[in-house]
């Protein structure tokens, strides 16, 4: 192979570099620019230009109560959510895994939740959840159960998002890991049935720990897009009853765009930015120490 | 090959099946309500069979509002993939010759850009936009997009570049091609399966994303997704305009997850993660 003069590597720097720049000017000045807001009085309530007001805004958000309550709900909606889309994904990439007659349907099935744009998916189970439109409360009538009032009752409201996002959300996970467990090698489990490992212990001694390094991976995305969860919420609702439902990215968006206070707002983000940094400082130590890529 | 029970087997089965129908209810549910008419849609015990209409799919249709969303859906997706690919191609084809730690490093900063919440740089962009006199334009969508459409190319894009052999630019150099001639002459035409893919993806990101769409665009601009919820206002919500504008939407994206499915997977597994 080094029979040949390798092209220099820095031929392809004007390859490379338009993309960079263009990423770099389109997200890194946002978020300064958003800095600079977070202390200024900007309100498009108001006519008044905007001026410096140092850290008002963050002394403001400190005493804020529907701030306060955002960030354990988008703690909450991180948590669960991610929690059950791992775990379901994981029971239905095995079942797809087994490649069992006539269940083939269900791979092509699980494109669709992934490819269905969320504030249709957030219409539909708004529909759902209606009463008498709806449906969930009917299916539940069938089994003898009382369904709640969804979307009225605090308590009821956050597990309908939680649900909403696990419909839409397992999919993917589930797809992922079968796509991880097809390239798991077969000797393993050959072996294992040697051994007199029964199916469920192949799928905990074998499949499992092979999977680590994806579950990982897909648990970190799946954490950062959690943090991001904004159109169901919008539609299914609408951060309510009285806030419940409100994370903080969606009391940002309400803040700056219903209330237009955009200086206020601005903090919000900066504090939103900063629980994004906590989650992916550690992340990316962990992608960096399992992850290697080669061609 | 695994050693399997009856019961083993019934189970998963079972729980297959449950999950298949619990995925595909709801989808199926939104299409039925399109093709209710409205008393049959709040019926109770909801009807199963029901003479089904159109006339909510020829409301739609037949609404310059819904029309001229269309359209903009179109123009800014396009527009968006376009833009997008032609700073995606150049740079997959340069972190092709990466390897070991600045491969990685790159990929990993990709991913990390497209992970970042749109709701981080909503706020400014519209305080900007707003300076510049970008809001309700195409074009202010299509920068917008960029920032996700762009890492989305690139990270789809490189398994399937990674499988051309290094060695065809070095045969082009000596044949007398300079990089770009390789680049758009010879290695393009055989990536041309992952560029439709990864464009695929990157359309439909574009297709379905609300947020930004919701505060940038106003009359001029609007798209499918925030037209949508122009039906959810004054006068109650048009459930039945509601569904079949979701159907209407829906179905091209679907269409697109078909075809590409492959690659959706794969696309974010192969090459990437190692254990």
């Amino acid at each position: 192979m080094a029979s040949y003069e390798p092209i220099p590597q820095r031929a392809y720097l004007k390859y490379l570099s338009p993309s960079i720049v263009v990423l770099l000017l389109l997200t890194a000045l946002p978020v300064l620019f958003t800095l600079y807001l977070s202390t200024s009085s900007l309100s498009f309530a108001s006519p008044r230009p905007e001026r410096f007001i140092g850290l008002r805004n963050y002394d403001r958000l400190l005493d804020d109560i529907r701030f306060l309550q955002s960030i354990p709900v988008s703690l909450l909606f991180i948590v669960v959510p991610v929690a059950l889309q791992l775990i379901l994904g994981f029971i239905v990439a095995v079942i797809m895994n087994e490649r069992l007659p006539g269940m083939k349907w269900l791979r092509y099935l699980l494109v669709a939740p992934m490819v269905i744009p969320p504030i249709v998916t957030g219409l539909t189970w708004r529909v759902l959840f209606t009463p008498k439109l709806g449906s969930v409360n009917y299916f539940l009538s069938l089994v003898g159960l009382d369904g709640p009032s969804w979307l009225t009752d605090a308590n009821w409201a956050l597990v309908a998002i939680i649900i909403v996002a696990v419909w839409g959300w397992t999919p993917f996970v589930a797809l992922m890991f079968l796509a991880a467990m097809q390239s798991f090698p077969d000797e393993l489990y050959e072996a294992a049935v040697i051994d007199g490992a029964t199916w469920i212990q192949s799928v905990r001694h074998v499949t499992l720990p092979l999977l680590k390094p994806t579950l990982t991976f897909i648990g970190i995305l799946r954490t950062m897009e959690a943090l991001g969860i904004f159109p169901i919420i919008y539609i299914v609702t609408a951060g309510g009853p009285a806030a419940a439902t409100e994370t903080v990215n969606f009391y940002a968006f309400v803040s700056g765009f219903s209330y237009l206070k955009v200086g206020y707002a601005s903090a919000i983000i900066v504090v939103y930015f900063f629980m994004l940094l906590l989650i992916i400082g550690p992340t990316m130590r962990i992608l960096l120490r399992n992850f290697q890529v080669d061609s | 090959m695994k050693r399997r029970s009856k019961f083993t087997t019934a189970s998963l089965y079972v729980v297959g099946i449950i999950y298949g129908l619990a995925i595909l209810g709801p989808i199926l549910w939104i299409l039925l309500l399109a093709l209710k008419n409205a008393l049959d849609a709040f019926a109770y015990p909801p009807l199963f069979i029901f003479e089904p209409t159109l006339e909510h799919f020829i409301a739609i249709v037949q609404d310059p509002e819904f029309r001229l969303a269309f359209s903009n859906s179109v123009i800014i997706s396009t527009g968006s993939v376009v833009l997008a690919m032609a700073f995606a191609i150049p740079a997959t084809f340069a972190i092709t010759i990466m390897r070991g730690r600045a491969r990685r490093n790159s990929l990993l900063t990709i991913l990390l850009i497209r992970m970042v919440p749109g709701m981080i740089y909503l706020l400014p962009y519209f305080v900007i936009y707003s300076r510049l006199d970008l809001l309700d334009t195409h074009i202010g969508l299509i920068i917008i997009y960029l920032i996700f459409c762009l890492p989305l190319i690139v990270w789809t894009l490189i398994p399937v570049w990674g499988a051309v052999p290094l060695e065809l630019r070095e045969s082009g150099m000596i044949d007398g091609a300079n990089l770009w001639q390789i680049l758009v002459l010879i290695e393009l035409p055989l990536v041309r399966i992952g560029i439709i893919a990864s464009g695929i993806i990157a359309f439909i990101f574009a297709w379905n994303e609300f947020l930004f769409a919701l505060v940038i665009t106003r009359r001029k601009t609007v798209t499918l997704p925030v037209i949508i919820t122009h039906y959810m206002g004054y006068e109650g919500y048009e459930w039945g305009k509601i569904s079949a504008a979701s159907v209407i939407i829906m179905t091209p994206v679907v269409v697109f997850g078909f075809l590409i499915q492959r690659y959706m997977i794969t696309g974010l597994t192969a090459g990437a993660v190692k254990g």
